[in-house]
């Protein structure tokens, strides 16, 4: 399907070029092969191509620095929109300043609004949504195992989200823990599994293990699996297909799917709004529910979505 | 400025001690140095001459003992204390950079003449000229280490003393990679220094040098000092009596020079060349000789070595093993067609520090040590009875076989590297300075190891930098000079007179002059 | 004779002193780490009885140690012939996504995946000996060079993760309890760490890597060959990320990109750990193992505390700093005292 997607984006890509009024976007991509990223960025590039625009990606490999290289290098060329994946408006400072100066409107996937940018999503409403079926689930008291990270803009949305929904629940006892990537399907293994430890089945309260995405969760459900576990709640975002089959097979309660592609043809299209408003144009902040994949649910979800898109 | 205290000698050591793993290296060391005396350290290799150098460097903090310098107490264990104090040291291996060139590594870590916080070379560069003078540098001193000889390196390291205003400077076996000439003018230099008031304190286990060179004489054995006498009153005889404690054994002669050259050549070299060192070289070697190369550093005879043993692929001519034609691509191949080398840097090339006597010595023999034969597995029981039997043959003292070889003295780790072909069906062992570096009581023995090695019937290359060595151990010498065979010398023939003849052979003093 | 009989006194109480603070300085240096993965247990284990101190935790402990185990003493050989290999965690990433791959894509046998997954592990680390050896790239640059490439081939051979068409058969390897109620991860751990072990210390290819670690040129000019026997500990540390890796993906039950790169710096920190204990300096499996149980205990205790994860990476790395710098200052003491 992504190399279907990515034949469809080049080619595309060379029909646009023979058009001599064609605009272009400007992708900064955080991690240009993680599934998340490749996702939003094909419901861009698929709006985009609908309205006959010429898309150009630059992978950051998680690194502000090159996002502001490749903003400023976007401004210099004088492209007609920049969208940026990932990365805290406060991290892009000196891109912002040069988009600004050209003129170029700026799109953020999971940023927040600041001047200079007309359009956003947060990684707040699929936090929200998974902390809520969490703490439906466990009730008042619980002992719950948070894996955060906190270098990714997105996991710092979902974190705050987890923060807020388990806020005031004096019974539930949170441990933070602090992913450490690479290695994040070790580390969620290795802390997982002494966690168990420390909290074995039968005891007073309920267990959950709540991760920001579903690769530490994957190493998780195995210490769980390790362990001959099934009195734990699990819970993780993103719907990435290891997680989905996780939950197929009954060793992951739940994982939030974040409607990724879609947000990223919604972006574009504010985007464009944003163009035809001008100077009228209120930044908006675009927030699509996710989808809360359970047992009960992920046969029809995954038809509906193959390979989660 | 001659302060009271200094009316006695320079420098006082007093009951200097020092052990390790409780053993003595060490015992109530006293000796006195005097500025503008030559004085030269002998004792065997263990007899305690490096812990007193590096106790005086610093290096080694002693046990007991003082040591005084002009009055006052040198401090202990600092090497920047021993620096100030004018103290320099150079050792075998010299301390030098060699991708820099001579002028940086005289002036390396001396104060600097800076110009805008950057270093002034042209201005500091004055005293290190005039210290290379002194020396009687002609070289340019931009010319970059590496591209030095030996004997030129010597001379950057005595510079760098001189540039730090060093009042006394050790030599720790300066002549051992020179040829004649070279140390004849280094010998020159530091008679020299020494009129100009500098002390120094000599290394060596070239008896006849120290005898020749040395105004004070003082012999360690097994950590004390056994003897100090002035210029003259000791002897080539009573030095050696000094240092083994009994006097030398004269060289067996009875089956020396018996070989049959009548038979087919165990080994044969055929007009070998290898760029510019060695320039098609001849010669054939009989089973049971030990034949001998002398000639000069430089000359050829390690490279020729390493073409034999498979280091380095000769650019033409070739080899026959017993009449027939053999093609070496690699040391393996060498190794499994018969031939060895026992390289010139021991600890580089030759023995596994880290290892025990027993690895070091039965690692060109594993097949034979398999538990079971076709099955990779080492016999623990047939690896330690082999080592222990080589150990005993060879006479290497050693602890146990399972000791540590970087624990031996020189002369014991050569002999385990001799060890090591003994049993590995060798036919031509090639030694490359088998004796360098090792007391005169152990060279006595490993040319022993050798020469038994060469009754049962293993055809040895023997190559000496040391003429005397060359005539106390041959049957056979072959003089290079220059990359060619300049000679051949037997029976009779094998005087240090006609090696060194040969050696330099209507040569024009030009190659053996080191500046 | 008085002073003579004084001087000799204070000879051999001068000796006495000096010996006994040598042996004991070069018994810390030697038993310096089990002494301190020893003093872990019993702290984790009076602190929190029944939590760390459980059979249900040693095993889990072990589960966690075994995977590292397998690819550190990998690494083991590598470091031990005097050279490096940095791709091994991309390896055990690599070739834990091909094994599930195979089974999905290809539709191979479980057991037909595992042997061509161990294979190609082996062939990538020969790959990398080749390099080494016969091409001359530094070790460094070469398995660097080689495992970042193989992160790109991971992710043209599948941009997705692999979670679908495992048989679940696969995922039981890890996850089953064969022999003793151990998990079989633990089984197979002790099984390659004895096999490495006895390759190392009794075989002749065993000593000849020693003698290549121990000085090159003078191995070569024993006749070993030298090419040869580097390359044989290239594959073995590229056999040994491949066997981590695949057991990875049995217990994730999926092929995920990247997910064993983590192992890397645990491998690394494990040896150079082992490398520090009963010998000096030198590189071999026992301490590895060692290495490796130190980090494991420590990670599962501090994590059964409920200790700051922030801790984690100052534990490790503090305890790596303070083992080898030990070890290291109590061999020089012991050297010159």
């Amino acid at each position: 399907m992504y190399k279907l997607l990515l034949a469809a984006l080049t080619a595309s890509a060379m029909m646009v070029a023979t058009v001599a009024e064609a605009k272009t976007l400007g992708v900064v991509a955080l991690l240009a092969n993680d599934a998340l990223n490749i996702a939003v960025i094909g419901g861009a590039t698929e709006a985009a191509k609908a309205a006959g625009w010429d898309v150009k990606v630059t992978d950051t490999q998680a690194s502000a620095d090159q996002a502001n290289a490749a903003m400023n290098s976007f401004a210099a060329q004088h492209v007609d929109a920049i969208f940026v994946l990932a990365f805290a408006s406060s991290s892009i400072g000196s891109g912002l300043a040069a988009a600004r100066d050209a003129g170029i409107p700026v799109a953020t996937w999971g940023g927040e609004i600041v001047p200079g940018i007309v359009v956003t999503t947060s990684g707040r409403q699929v936090g929200d949504d998974s902390v809520k079926f969490l703490t439906d689930k466990i009730g008042e008291k619980a002992n719950v195992l948070a894996m955060t990270f906190h270098p990714g803009k997105l996991c710092i949305d979902r974190g705050i989200a987890f923060d807020e929904g388990v806020k005031g629940k004096s019974d539930v006892k949170v441990d933070y823990s602090e992913v450490t990537a690479p290695g994040q399907v070790q580390f969620g293994n290795a802390t997982a599994a002494a966690w168990l430890t420390a909290h074995p089945a039968g005891g007073d309260k309920p267990l959950a293990i709540w991760a920001c995405w579903d690769e530490p969760m994957q190493g998780a459900v195995a210490a769980m699996r390790q362990a001959g576990r099934t009195d734990v709640t699990t819970v993780s975002i993103n719907g990435s297909p290891q997680a989905l089959q996780l939950v197929k097979e009954g060793d992951l309660t739940a994982t939030v799917w974040q409607p990724a592609f879609q947000e990223g043809k919604e972006v574009f299209q504010a985007v464009l709004d944003s163009i035809k408003a001008g100077a009228s144009w209120q930044p908006k902040d675009i927030q699509i529910p996710g989808i809360v994949v359970t047992k009960d649910n992920v046969d029809k979800f995954m038809a509906e979505h193959p390979n989660g898109m | 400025m001659p302060s009271a205290a200094s009316v006695g000698p320079w420098m006082r050591i007093r009951g200097l001690t020092k052990s390790f793993a409780g053993e003595l290296a060490l015992d109530h060391a006293d000796l006195d140095i005097e500025r503008g005396k030559v004085h030269g350290l002998v004792g065997a290799n263990g007899a305690g001459k490096s812990t007193l150098i590096r106790c005086l460097a610093g290096v080694t903090v002693a046990d007991e003992g003082s040591v005084t310098i002009a009055g006052e107490d040198l401090q202990k264990g600092s090497p920047r204390a021993s620096e100030q104090a004018g103290l320099a040291f150079i050792h075998q291996e010299l301390n030098l950079i060699p991708h820099f060139n001579a002028l940086q590594n005289i002036l390396l870590g001396a104060p600097k003449v800076t110009r805008f916080g950057m270093i002034d070379w042209r201005r500091s560069g004055v005293a290190a000229r005039a210290a290379a003078e002194r020396v009687g540098i002609r070289f340019p001193l931009e010319t970059k280490v590496s591209e030095l000889s030996v004997a030129q390196r010597w001379l950057v390291m005595i510079s760098k003393a001189l540039v730090r205003d060093a009042s006394m400077i050790a030599m720790d076996e300066p002549t051992a990679s020179l040829s004649g000439p070279e140390s004849e003018q280094l010998f020159a230099i530091i008679r020299d220094l020494s009129t100009q008031g500098v002390a120094i304190l000599y290394v060596s286990h070239r008896l006849e040098e120290v005898l020749q060179l040395c105004d004070r004489i003082t012999v360690l054995r097994d950590g004390r000092i056994v003897d100090a006498a002035e210029r003259g009153a000791l002897n080539k005889k009573g030095l050696v009596r000094a240092i083994i404690g009994h006097d030398m054994r004269p060289p067996d002669e009875r089956d020396r020079f018996a070989t049959d050259r009548s038979q087919q050549p165990i080994f044969s070299v055929r007009d070998i060349a290898w760029k510019s060192a060695v320039k098609g070289v001849s010669f054939d070697l009989y089973q049971g000789e030990v034949l001998a190369l002398g000639g000069l550093v430089g000359a050829g005879r390690t490279e020729l070595a390493h073409l034999m043993a498979g280091v380095t692929r000769p650019d033409a001519g070739h080899f026959e093993l017993d009449g027939k034609r053999l093609d070496i691509a690699n040391e393996a191949q060498a190794v499994r067609a018969g031939i060895a080398l026992v390289p010139e840097e021991r600890r580089s090339q030759g023995v596994m520090l880290q290892q025990s006597v027993a690895f070091n010595i039965n690692i060109s023999t594993l097949k034979k040590l398999r538990a079971i034969p076709g099955l990779p597995f080492v016999s623990d029981k047939k690896a330690r009875r082999q080592a222990e039997g080589l150990v005993a043959r060879l006479g290497i003292k050693t602890p146990s076989v399972e000791a540590k070889i970087g624990g031996l003295s020189g002369g014991n780790q050569q002999k385990a590297l001799i060890g090591r072909w003994l049993n590995a069906g060798t036919k031509l062992l090639i030694l490359d300075e088998p004796s360098r570096g090792v007391d005169v009581g152990a060279r006595e023995e490993i040319h022993d190891a050798i020469r038994a090695l060469a009754r049962s019937g293993v055809g040895i290359l023997a190559i000496s930098s040391d003429v005397e060595e060359l005539t106390l151990l041959a049957d056979r010498v072959l003089v290079m000079r220059e990359g060619r065979i300049t000679g051949e010398l037997t029976g009779a023939d094998i005087t240090e007179a006609r090696i060194i003849e040969l050696s330099y052979h209507d040569s024009n003093d030009e190659e053996g002059d080191i500046a | 004779m008085m002073a003579q009989a004084g001087t000799a006194a204070k000879d051999a109480a001068s000796l006495r002193k000096s010996s006994w603070k040598r042996t004991a300085l070069i018994w810390l240096s030697r038993y310096g780490t089990i002494v301190g993965l020893l003093l872990m247990v019993v702290f984790f284990s009076a602190n929190a009885p029944g939590i760390f101190l459980s059979r249900a935790n040693f095993l889990n402990i072990l589960s966690q140690a075994s995977l590292t185990a397998i690819i550190a003493s990998g690494l083991t050989y590598t470091l031990v012939v005097g050279e490096f290999d940095l791709s091994i965690g991309y390896v055990a990433s690599f070739v834990g996504l091909i094994v599930t791959g195979l089974m999905a894509y290809q539709g191979f046998p479980i057991w037909l995946s595992i042997v061509c997954a161990l294979l190609l592990g082996a062939a990538i680390g020969a790959f990398n000996g080749v390099l080494v050896t016969k091409v001359r790239i530094n070790a460094v640059i070469s398995t660097l060079g080689v495992g970042t490439m193989l992160t790109g081939i991971g992710f043209t051979y599948s941009s997705f993760p692999i979670a679908t068409g495992i048989p679940r058969a696969f995922t039981d390897i890890a996850l089953g309890r064969l022999v003793f109620g151990l998990p079989n991860p633990v089984i197979i751990m002790v099984i390659v760490l004895i096999a490495l072990w006895v390759i190392l210390n009794k075989t002749d290819i065993g000593q000849k890597m020693q003698a290549v670690g121990g000085n090159l040129e003078a191995a070569r000019l024993s006749g070993i060959r030298v090419d040869r026997i580097k390359i044989f500990s290239f594959a073995t540390a590229g056999f040994c990320a491949a066997l981590t890796g695949t057991l990875l993906s049995s217990l994730l039950g999926s092929g995920t990109l990247a997910a064993a790169d983590g192992y890397l710096l645990d491998a690394f920190a494990a040896v150079f750990l082992g490398s520090a204990t009963l010998r000096e300096g030198e590189f071999h499996i026992s301490g590895t193992l060692i290495g490796v149980l130190i980090l494991a205990v420590g990670f599962n205790g501090l994590s059964i505390f409920g200790a700051p994860t922030h801790f984690q990476p100052i534990f490790k790395g503090g305890i790596l700093v303070l083992a080898v710098g030990m070890s290291a200052l109590a061999r020089r003491y012991a050297a010159s005292a």
